[in-house]
């Protein structure tokens, strides 16, 4: 890395207090050290998602996630147990299971070495022939699971704690906004490849910018009133946005996408776990939008916004909403990280300031700076001198 | 930028050792560390004797070709006085690339400047040379590099030092030209070129056959198999032959589930398949069926990808309906199925549970033991890390 690119302006640096603090600075975006950190100390140390627990009800029933470049195997055993394992034979390293599905036993497509749901090698070919050979010292490599509301999630890292200790309330949140939860059924999922860094995506974790890129939901007459109301927690927040009465009774203003004056959810609420997590629940009959990101090298991230929705078919303006979030506000939101990217290589910025108010009021970037601040320590640790 | 310690994973108990019934196989870190990479360029791909063509395509004095050992540029030309010479295809001016392709020229000029060289690597003309302070033509000699033909084929060598390698490999090409009927009478037909996301060392630690069931279950096993369940290694220092017996009775009966279309009688036929292997990175394979062998020669393009060239070889010229079947047989089936499970293994390799799996070595080094894969992974470990387990 070029030592041009450590330069950090001379007056303002990221700092542990929001009001005073810059942003990261620009090179945290692309340089190839950071993404290298970031894998050790946050994808690999912290609690990911991994799928649904619809898909691992029954014995056997297993599915099959990525992280980065680490390969995950989840499994149901005969015992009821959900484990997780790495997805890889401990013969040659070959891939083991793929997509979703049902086994009582997982047989390697290249030498057949089987294992069956604790992971234990119960066959290899040839095994009786080869010198001191133990079934037992080739059991699949396991890391931690754990189920949280309608998901599942692993952790490669053995320690660090669990995950219903970190953000366990969320799920009771989740039915206290969403009436119809236990009824939500993932009815699609849209996939978006950005040319941007990760970090971009949580960033956007603020309002300030709403009026700005979304003026039809914020804004003179919009349906949304100017409010962002963050409750945060250490690895989780709530942010509320609160509807304009008016607009939405039909008094003035136009509805971006098709609702009515009272519905199940009235109060637009957003959900982010650190460090890659968002659920949106938007204002409509029940439904719930999990968007899950993940980075595809330094510079491009991959994000699935799997719409769950409570009624089956859909109501129309059920559609309407995830199908305005796909077409209209998702593109706004991407598009102004795409061009964040290109800008941030610039070799006349370095960092700028988070506007961070007093009052935290629905302008102020104290959002971003929780974000920020997670990745800056796991990076730095609480050094806060050096860049 | 090197892999990270914590990257760099160990089995506990298992370990890489000469001994190929005890050993381990090579860490997974191997397949995609920068530095080991580096290393195997230095150590392997510069030290080793490299296929760079064909004989049939230097025969007259000024046939030329060309070739590239991962960045290294090499020219290969025939001589007015029939001698071969091969030299780091780059001008020694500016080092630009000087010839591109093949064919037949008696001056080398480069497109840049125009320096001119002969077929003996001479330079002839450098323009302006003569205002030029104590510049002279013959500090500017094209660079050479070892040359030696092997099996109708011209391998090269960037080591000077390095044996000869018929002091190497000799056997190699007289059991291959005494096993291959009419081999002198083969001639091209074809190449296929893959382009395959693993490490180019995948390719040939599956040279055995304990897969063979699992990933081609259509020619080993079954009731009607054209092939026995067989994979006889008779192995040398630098190279070995493979061989897998046809399954004579279900052939002669003409009950083989043949998987492409040849006649199975007469003196030119093959009733048995054989590999030869040339360390490091070139195999010649010759298929049942009527008399026919294969070139397959493997490069990395990177770290984790890299590209197997295969070159045909057929009595019939153009080929038979049967060889161009026997072609697309192995092109479209047999191949895609090695190549998904080296991809798979490259995707699996980076996970963090696993750090390197036991090589499944018999005493009996039987047709399903791994003393093949053994074989190259112990010189690759050698050229890597020296004597040193």
């Amino acid at each position: 890395m070029a030592t041009e690119s450590l330069v950090v302006t001379p007056k303002s640096r990221f700092h542990p207090d929001p009001e005073l603090s810059a942003t990261l600075p620009g090179y945290y975006y692309h340089d190839a050290d950071i993404y290298e950190h970031e894998k050790q100390e946050i994808w690999f140390k912290t609690w990911q998602f991994a799928g649904y627990i619809s898909d691992l009800q029954d014995p056997g029933d297993y599915i099959t996630a990525d992280l980065l470049d680490q390969k995950i195997l989840v499994s149901r055993g005969k015992d009821g147990t959900l484990r997780a394992f790495y997805n890889v034979c401990m013969h040659r390293g070959h891939i083991l299971a793929e997509g979703k599905g049902n086994k009582s036993i997982f047989t390697c497509p290249f030498h057949a070495w089987s294992y069956d749901t604790t992971g234990a090698l119960k066959a290899a070919g040839n095994a009786e022939n080869v010198a001191g050979f133990r079934l037992e010292d080739f059991t699949l490599s396991e890391v931690r699971v754990e189920q949280l509301g309608h998901m599942v999630f692993v952790n490669l890292s053995p320690e660090g704690p669990a995950l219903s200790d970190i953000c366990g309330d969320i799920v009771s949140e989740f039915r206290a906004t969403v009436p119809r939860y236990d009824d939500l059924y993932n009815y699609r999922r849209d996939r978006y490849d950005v040319k941007a860094n990760w970090k971009l995506a949580f960033d956007q974790m603020e309002c300030y910018h709403c009026p700005v890129l979304h003026p039809q939901i914020m804004g003179k007459d919009a349906y949304l009133e100017p409010s962002f109301e963050i409750t945060a927690h250490e690895f989780w927040s709530t942010h509320l946005t609160r509807g304009n009465k008016k607009v939405i009774s039909g008094e003035k203003g136009d509805l971006p996408y098709d609702f009515g004056p009272d519905e199940e959810i009235n109060n637009s609420a957003i959900w982010w776990i650190w460090p890659n997590l968002i659920f949106v629940a938007h204002r409509g009959p029940s439904n719930l939008k999990t968007m899950h990101i993940v980075p595809d090298g330094p510079e491009r991230f991959i994000m699935h916004i799997d719409n769950f929705l409570a009624d089956d078919p859909p109501q129309e303006k059920s559609l309407s909403n995830i199908n305005y979030n796909r077409d209209v506000l998702q593109p706004q939101d991407l598009g102004a990280m795409a061009q964040q990217q290109l800008g941030l290589h610039a070799r006349g910025y370095f960092q700028g300031r988070l506007m961070v108010d007093k009052e935290r009021t629905w302008r102020s970037e104290h959002g971003t700076h929780h974000f920020d601040r997670l990745v800056w320590e796991a990076i730095n640790g609480s050094n806060y001198e050096t860049a | 930028m090197s892999l990270s310690a914590a990257e760099k994973r160990l089995h506990p108990k298992l370990k890489f050792s000469p001994d190929a019934a005890r050993s381990a196989t090579l860490p997974a870190y191997y397949y995609y560390d920068p530095d080991v990479y580096e290393r195997e360029k230095q150590e392997i791909f510069y030290k080793t004797w490299q296929y760079v063509g064909y004989l049939k395509d230097l025969q007259k004095a000024g046939d030329y070709i060309t070739a590239d050992i991962i960045d290294q540029k090499i020219l290969v030309v025939r001589g007015k006085d029939d001698k071969l010479r091969a030299f780091y295809n780059v001008c020694m001016h500016r080092g630009h690339v000087l010839a591109e392709g093949k064919g037949n020229k008696t001056i080398f000029t480069c497109p840049f400047h125009a320096w001119s060289y002969d077929a003996t690597g001479e330079l002839k003309a450098a323009g302006n040379a003569e205002n030029v302070a104590g510049f002279e033509l013959t500090d500017f000699h094209l660079s050479e590099v070892l040359v030696e033909t092997f099996g109708g084929m011209v391998y090269v060598n960037l080591d000077p030092s390095a044996p000869t390698l018929h002091s190497m490999a000799g056997g190699l090409e007289k059991e291959f030209q005494a096993l291959v009927p009419r081999f002198h009478e083969l001639t091209y037909a074809r190449t296929d070129v893959f382009d395959i996301e693993c490490n180019w060392k995948f390719v040939f630690d599956q040279m055995e056959c304990y897969h063979c069931p699992h990933i081609h279950p259509q020619i080993m096993g079954r009731d009607d198999s054209y092939l026995e369940p067989s994979f006889d290694i008779t192995a040398y220092d630098y190279w070995s032959q493979h061989f897998v017996a046809g399954n004579k009775e279900n052939i002669d009966a003409g009950k083989a589930d043949l998987p492409y279309d040849f006649s199975i009688h007469g003196d030119d036929v093959l009733k048995d398949a054989y590999i030869w292997w040339l360390w490091p990175n070139s195999l010649w394979v010759a298929h049942h069926g009527i008399s026919n062998w294969k070139l397959m020669h493997v490069l990395p393009t990177g770290l984790e990808t890299c590209r197997q060239t295969v070159d045909y070889f057929f009595l019939n010229d153009p080929p038979t309906k049967g060889e161009v079947e026997l072609m697309d047989y192995f092109t479209d089936v047999l191949q895609r199925q090695d190549i998904t499970s080296m991809e798979n293994q490259q995707r699996g390799v980076h996970c963090r549970g696993y750090s390197q799996g036991r090589l499944m070595v018999d005493d009996e080094r039987s047709w399903r033991s791994e003393h093949g894969t053994h074989h190259f992974d112990k010189l690759l470990w050698e050229a890597v890390n020296g004597p040193n387990y």
